[in-house]
């Protein structure tokens, strides 16, 4: 008799840890983006790159990656950087003349982003190149749960939406490690000073 | 014969009389009324637990079913998660460094400097059974899915590098006011 008075209580418990795993399942599905508008693009694009990389293809990239050297900096770098991700989502798309794209096919991405849940964290615009990349953050407490980079130019659309707990300093630190050195960045930007 | 020991006819034995009289206060004594077993199965009354606990625990049981169906509804389909991948179109992903040409210089790539996804990691025998297929299988379907992580981490960090660049050079020459 004692089991059946304890049965709501039980049934209870459940029920807050079905929540508390619905909580951090909604969590997580509110970094992701929908990238789906995106794909009409890829009729124009000379050159297109689509994936979405979640659970178990996820898991897989991770540990085809970790079963390098354990000891090669390069490769740890990436571990690193790769541990706590949830999910990359990557769309982008080269064309072969100028202006093959509207922004209004970006709308619908600018959209998600300009929720109340994600917030700019940075942005460059160079007017003579068309240029404009812009990075969007999403925080779960004072860590960052999501990562968005959007750039374009006249020619190129790239949006990468990464899921899951990043570190920016880490993030930053991959390039060079993937057969590219460092870019030597020459700036033209003139800004006027005061006599 | 005499059957005074056995059924007490006959004339009686003195040994045995005054045996008997000794004995005789520890007979057996019948009862005023006969012995009542008690009830072994004492009737309690059954204490049922209320209706609106059942209709509560009811409710919550049915709403974590539906929650748990939800939830497994709700998960992302791996078996389609990837993969429009089109690779002999991704040739070449350096595109982000050529759409900013006109302001950066790229140094020669340097072949040492290239990370590749391990290709010779697991041991795989050549006995062609199912399990070593799906081994197989994984193995290759985890590098295309690494080398599809690299490259989304490339434009990542390189694009995180150069808004970063580009704005400390903008703070640099930004007069002090």
């Amino acid at each position: 008799m004692k089991m059946f008075s304890k049965l709501p209580l039980r049934i209870l418990g459940l029920v807050v840890v079905l929540l508390a795993t619905s909580w951090s399942i909604n969590a997580q599905e509110a970094a992701r983006l929908r990238l789906d508008g995106l794909d009409k693009l890829a009729t124009n694009s000379a050159h297109k790159l689509s994936f979405d990389l979640n659970g178990r293809l996820l898991q897989l990239a991770i540990r085809a990656l970790s079963s390098g050297d354990a000891n090669d900096p390069k490769m740890v770098k990436i571990r690193e950087a790769v541990q706590g991700l949830k999910g990359i989502y990557a769309r982008s798309f080269e064309f072969e003349a100028d202006n093959a794209y509207a922004a209004a096919d970006l709308e619908d991405v600018r959209t998600q982003l300009r929720s109340g849940t994600w917030e700019r964290l940075a942005g460059i615009q160079s007017k003579k190149d068309g240029q404009n990349i812009e990075v969007f953050t999403m925080f779960e407490g004072d860590r960052i749960g999501g990562l968005t980079v959007l750039a374009t130019d006249t020619r190129h659309v790239s949006v990468v939406n990464i899921v899951g707990m990043i570190d920016l300093e880490k993030l930053m630190t991959l390039q060079g490690n993937f057969g590219i050195p460092n870019v030597n960045i020459t700036l033209p930007i003139k800004i006027k000073t005061k006599p | 014969m005499n059957d005074y020991l056995w059924d007490g006819s006959g004339e009686p034995d003195g040994d045995i009389e005054q045996l008997e009289l000794l004995l005789r206060p520890l007979s057996y004594k019948a009862p005023a009324e006969p012995y009542a077993v008690p009830a072994l199965v004492v009737a309690v009354p059954v204490k049922r637990a209320p209706l609106y606990r059942w209709a509560v625990a009811a409710t919550i049981a049915v709403f974590a079913l539906s929650l748990g169906f939800w939830l497994i509804r709700a998960q992302p389909d791996e078996s389609v998660a990837l993969a429009t991948l089109d690779r002999s179109s991704i040739s070449d992903l350096t595109w982000t460094e050529r759409a900013i040409k006109p302001t950066v210089t790229v140094d020669p790539i340097d072949s040492n400097h290239v990370v590749s996804v391990p290709r010779h990691t697991v041991a795989v025998s050549n006995r062609g059974d199912r399990g070593d297929q799906r081994l197989r299988a994984e193995l290759k379907e985890g590098r295309v899915a690494a080398d599809q992580l690299l490259k989304a981490l490339r434009i990542t960090s390189d694009n995180l590098n150069l808004v970063k660049t580009k704005v400390n050079q903008v703070g640099a020459t930004t007069p002090e006011s």
